[in-house]
């Protein structure tokens, strides 16, 4: 096989159907100009979920490979970039069940929390300052902390929707879920990660 | 045009962000956020949580990564 480094034959203007095509007919370097496109997003997810970049490298690679091995009997029932999706989120959890520990949180202690946070929201009554600058370290660190408690499922939805700006029709076919489900997680896992952030706010817009 | 309550823009506050609402809706939960202070900020607040969990979501691979899983899947599929 030519070194995949030697050739640029142009591929960056082809769609991945038509990469796949080409890779069917016997190009094997359209791998590259894959990898290209969709390692960076693979690793985030992985990352996003997993939180630990050596286990994110690990599942990177075997995503690819798995792939990439599978990618002749690739029908195109679904775009590539789902089915893509679809094998990285599967090795991420295999690889989180062979980890568990147990600082996840339940779904019903994340409910509990949004309701107790509708309850107390409704007296409050901030006004904005328009010259404060929203994004500071503090509430990244709060931010990530939070992120850390919520369940896998729930991560993988904002990540999918918030990050990677997918549909939410595409993230329920990744998922296996109804469009009302990704709906909802992806709701209440925001407004988990916004509870979290209820003193930052307070702060922020009342100026205490 | 009836008028929305604080309880029914929060029910559909995620699909007004998301763009995923019919325009009459949306122009009706915009008309009430902007009398309403405790919505406006409900909103501020939720796509500033957004925005955060993004910017703490950006994460770069190592850049020997890609070299890395390239050796290993041109060598595997040279293999077969």
């Amino acid at each position: 096989m030519p070194d995949p480094k030697s050739q640029s034959p142009g591929y960056s203007g082809l769609s991945d159907s038509e990469l796949i095509e080409r890779f069917k007919k016997g190009e094997k370097q359209v791998l590259d100009e894959l990898l290209k496109r969709y390692y960076s997003r693979v690793y985030r997810l992985a990352y996003g979920i997993l939180r630990n970049p050596q286990d994110a490298e690990e599942v990177i690679q075997e995503v690819f490979l798995r792939v990439f091995q599978k990618l002749d009997e690739f029908k195109g029932e679904s775009s590539f970039s789902s089915w893509l999706y679809r094998v990285a989120v599967n090795t991420t959890y295999m690889k989180l069940r062979d980890k568990k520990g147990a600082s996840m949180i339940s779904l019903n202690e994340i409910g509990k929390l949004i309701d107790e946070q509708m309850v107390k929201s409704g007296s409050s009554q901030w006004i904005a300052r328009p010259d404060d600058e929203l994004l500071t370290e503090e509430a990244l660190k709060i931010i990530s902390d939070a992120i850390e408690q919520l369940p896998d499922d729930f991560k993988t939805v904002l990540i999918l929707r918030d990050v990677e700006g997918l549909s939410t029709e595409e993230v329920g076919k990744i998922l296996g879920l109804t469009v009302p489900a990704v709906k909802s997680r992806l709701h209440r896992a925001r407004l988990f990660l916004r509870k979290k952030l209820e003193d930052f706010y307070k702060q922020l817009f009342e100026g205490g | 045009m009836k008028s929305l309550s604080c309880k029914e823009v929060l029910a559909h506050l995620a699909d007004f962000i998301d763009g995923e609402l019919e325009a009459e809706l949306a122009t009706q939960i915009n008309e009430h956020i902007m009398k309403c202070p405790f919505c406006q900020q409900m909103k501020k607040s939720y796509e500033k949580t957004i925005d955060l969990f993004k910017k703490a979501s950006q994460f770069d691979p190592p850049e020997e990564l890609v070299e890395k899983i390239r050796n290993r899947l041109f060598a595997d599929l040279s293999k077969e």
